[in-house]
């Protein structure tokens, strides 16, 4: 079924405020995920696998926690300016990773370099996204093993993957139902007082 | 790096704008006024600038008043069509709640031209609403109920061959009333990136406005139409006075009040050409001769809209009652000899400054109204695609100073009182009704949405005082996550110094009418008649031109703030 962009957004950032991230992080990684989508990647999943992990898993040496560290990462590099670099190793959700880093690119318009493993090349400009591998290849796992981060370069020979923009996704239904179930915590259950006094009208209001 | 607005200089001379401090208080949002920068006079100003001509193409209408038409425009260059469908509903049923689950009436508006296939799928969905699904060629969703009081009453008059009792009329103001009327991709219709870019359409909720207009002029036919079908041979058409005078009401609920908490730069770009308006008006030194005549002329219209303002609900007919005191004094300031003076405008806005905060807000757009030609173009400025962007260079010294200049108010509040947490805004399970509950009689406060920012900002300011002020946002961000949000808000502000509104609205004394009142007036709607702190009923496009206006050179199209009904 295709939905429109803005009511997927919105699912997924009451998913991972159901999945118990701050509302902070809930915009911004529902905004990941939503940039993946809109180059017509699987966000949807990329974001599930990110919120997995959980938000109090703190990122240490050896494991970064990209749903709740991922943002603020490349938030530090960027501060540092052009040419800043830094290597993870162990890290959660590396394809979550590059729609964070996507949605950075585009929001604060830089040029990002990832590289995965050493051998899979990543380069996320304002609505660029170049891959050196099927995205895909990169969901399928849930952990790589290092990722390499560095502020700004050119890349060729990759694949260069489409802005569909403004005629609706089309998002895996049992993933949406996942996303449904997450974004359904974020409901406080009715009750009789509430629906008689939360809204400030009777049941019959008319006129 | 978001970086605080600086003004340059200005194209107009105008006075300092008004503090946030002053404007952003929920009792002075609470008392405005639709102006003439609202959306919908904007939406009337480019219809009749284009000559906008309506078309009905479809109308399969019963005699009952049941079944489906269509009205297609050509609008900044693109076909638009509203659907209607009319549909019969148990009057049990019938409740403007969001948890209403059928309505009398539904309308989709539809980019293009529809065909039958588009028709037969839509009255499928749309009478559904949110249990429907939607495709992108379906810019906008709503809903409406009939006023079941005016409706009966207009029909059965004007098929004896009689106008309505024109006091109803002015008293209700509408023959339906819009319960919801939804845009930028929800339930599957196309996201606003498909229409942001198109002339008309651009500005915000302009698409929602033009519907609104619309799906009025379908409620007039509608009337006439079930009227002539009651007595053919005797039934008369709406005395145009009268049609002019029947809008759209609308229900607005707690569903309205986070859109502002939400779109911070939204917010502040309305509120800054609102301003920025007022203080263009403010430093003109000597009114012409058109617009002394003008303003003399809106006074009249003020007073005689007070004395049509009539509501049920006691804190608002109370604010009104003394409004009318008080107009009793302010007008005389309005008299020739007095536009007359130099600075006339900044001397009658000094003056209302003893007056109440309705007062104060009344005079403003009443100010603003005859001055289109000095302020109309600012309207363009409301619009925003930036998002709110969190500056992760900014040191931690200057975020403390960003939480001094503007969340002085937040860090004022004594949150360890219960009255300063009294109440959470949470959305509930039931349809997803927007509510709003008490922390501590009620479940669900740890599924409260995020406007407890009082709250939040103190605890920002805890942990930054931890915090070696040399270092970087991004640094505090990556040891304490959990502020991102009010980090973000906090920045945002800086830049966009009319983003927040500075009261707390987690509080006891926190109407949140008063952020109704304030989004409402922005759309330009009239006549608020509150129900309850919660939730009100309004009138849109009251005293609008009709389509046939919209195409009559000689109709003024844009003299129709605060409408009255006048007598025959």
């Amino acid at each position: 079924m295709r939905r429109s962009l803005n009511e997927v957004t919105s699912e997924l950032r009451k998913a991972s405020l159901g999945a118990g991230f701050p509302v902070g992080h809930a915009e911004d990684l529902s905004k990941a995920a939503a940039c993946l989508i809109d180059h017509g990647h699987d966000g949807t999943a990329a974001l599930l696998q990110g919120l997995e992990v959980g938000f109090e898993k703190a990122s240490s040496e050896d494991n970064f926690n990209t749903a709740r560290d991922g943002t603020a990462l490349f938030e530090i590099l960027y501060a540092g300016g052009a040419g800043s670099e830094r290597s993870l190793i162990g890290v959660y959700a590396p394809a979550l990773l590059i729609g964070v880093g996507l949605q950075f690119a585009k929001t604060y318009q830089c040029s990002l370099i990832l590289t995965l493993n050493n051998e899979i090349e990543v380069q996320l400009g304002q609505d660029q996204l170049l891959l050196s591998c099927p995205f895909e290849a990169i969901l399928s796992e849930q952990m790589c093993q290092s990722v390499n981060i560095q502020v700004s370069q050119v890349l060729a020979d990759a694949i260069e993957t489409k802005n569909i923009n403004g005629e609706g996704v089309l998002i895996n239904e049992n993933l949406w139902l996942e996303i449904k179930t997450l974004a359904a915590k974020t409901y406080v259950p009715a009750s009789e007082a509430s629906r008689l006094k939360g809204a400030g009208a009777s049941v019959n209001d008319n006129d | 790096m978001m970086e605080p607005i600086e003004h340059t200089a200005a194209l107009f001379p105008q006075t300092e704008l008004r503090s946030p401090d002053e404007v952003m208080k929920l009792d002075r949002l609470g008392s405005f006024y639709p102006t003439r920068l609202s959306f919908m006079r904007t939406t009337i100003r480019r219809l009749a600038n284009e000559n906008v001509k309506l078309r009905r193409s479809v109308w399969e209408i019963d005699k009952e008043g049941f079944g489906r038409a269509v009205y297609t425009l050509s609008y900044g260059g693109h076909l638009y069509s509203l659907i209607a469908f009319s549909t019969r509903i148990d009057p049990n049923m019938r409740t403007d709640r969001v948890i209403a689950e059928v309505w009398d009436s539904a309308y989709v508006l539809f980019d293009g031209v529809p065909t039958t296939e588009d028709l037969d799928r839509l009255e499928q969905n749309a009478p559904r609403q949110e249990a429907g699904r939607f495709l992108p060629s379906e810019l906008v969703l709503s809903r409406a109920n009939r006023s079941v009081r005016l409706f009966d009453h207009v029909a059965q008059s004007l098929a004896a061959g009689k106008q309505p009792d024109e006091k109803m009329i002015g008293e209700i103001g509408y023959l339906m009333r819009t319960t919801a009327v939804y845009g930028n991709g929800k339930f599957g219709i196309a996201d606003r990136a498909r229409i942001m870019a198109r002339p008309g359409l651009s500005g915000p909720f302009q698409a929602e406005m033009l519907t609104v207009w619309l799906i009025r002029n379908f409620t007039h036919d509608l009337v006439e139409h079930v009227a002539h079908s009651i007595l053919p041979d005797m039934a008369v058409k709406l005395d145009k006075r009268l049609k002019r005078h029947l809008g759209i009401g609308n229900s607005t609920g707690l569903g309205m009040a986070p859109f502002l908490v939400s779109h911070p730069i939204l917010l502040n770009n309305w509120m800054m050409v609102r301003e920025t308006a007022l203080a263009r008006v403010a430093a003109i030194a000597q009114l012409d001769a058109e617009k002394r005549v003008r303003l003399e002329r809106l006074v009249g219209r003020v007073t005689h809209h007070l004395k049509q303002w009539n509501v049920p609900d006691i804190r608002q007919s109370e604010r009104i009652e003394l409004l009318k005191k008080e107009w009793g004094q302010i007008s005389p300031q309005f008299s020739t000899d007095q536009l007359k003076k130099p600075n006339a405008v900044s001397q009658i806005l000094e003056a209302t400054k003893a007056f109440s905060l309705e007062a104060q807000e009344l005079v403003i757009a009443l100010l603003l109204e005859p001055h289109g030609d000095l302020i109309d173009g600012l309207t363009d400025c409301m619009a925003s695609d930036v998002e709110s962007r969190l500056d992760p260079a900014m040191s931690v010294g200057a975020l403390q100073q960003a939480i001094e200049n503007h969340y002085a108010w937040a860090l004022k509040i004594d949150c360890t009182d219960p009255s300063a947490r009294k109440q959470f805004w949470y959305v509930s399970e039931e349809k997803l009704e927007p509510r709003l509950g008490d922390r501590f009689e009620e479940e669900g406060a740890e599924l409260e949405l995020p406007h407890d920012i009082a709250v939040k900002v103190q605890a920002l300011e805890k942990d930054l005082a931890e915090f070696d002020t040399s270092k970087l946002t991004a640094e505090f961000l990556m040891r304490y996550p959990q502020h991102r949000y009010i980090v973000r808000r906090i920045q945002t502000t800086n830049a966009f110094p009319y983003a927040e509104i500075r009261d707390n609205l987690v509080g006891e004394k926190c109407l949140p009418i008063d952020m109704l009142r304030c989004k409402l007036s922005f759309f330009g709607a009239a006549k608020f008649d509150p129900k309850s702190s919660r939730w009100t009923r309004i009138t849109m496009y009251q005293g609008a031109p009709l389509a046939e206006d919209i195409t009559n050179a000689e109709q003024d199209c844009d003299d129709w703030w605060l409408p009255v009904l006048e007598e025959n």
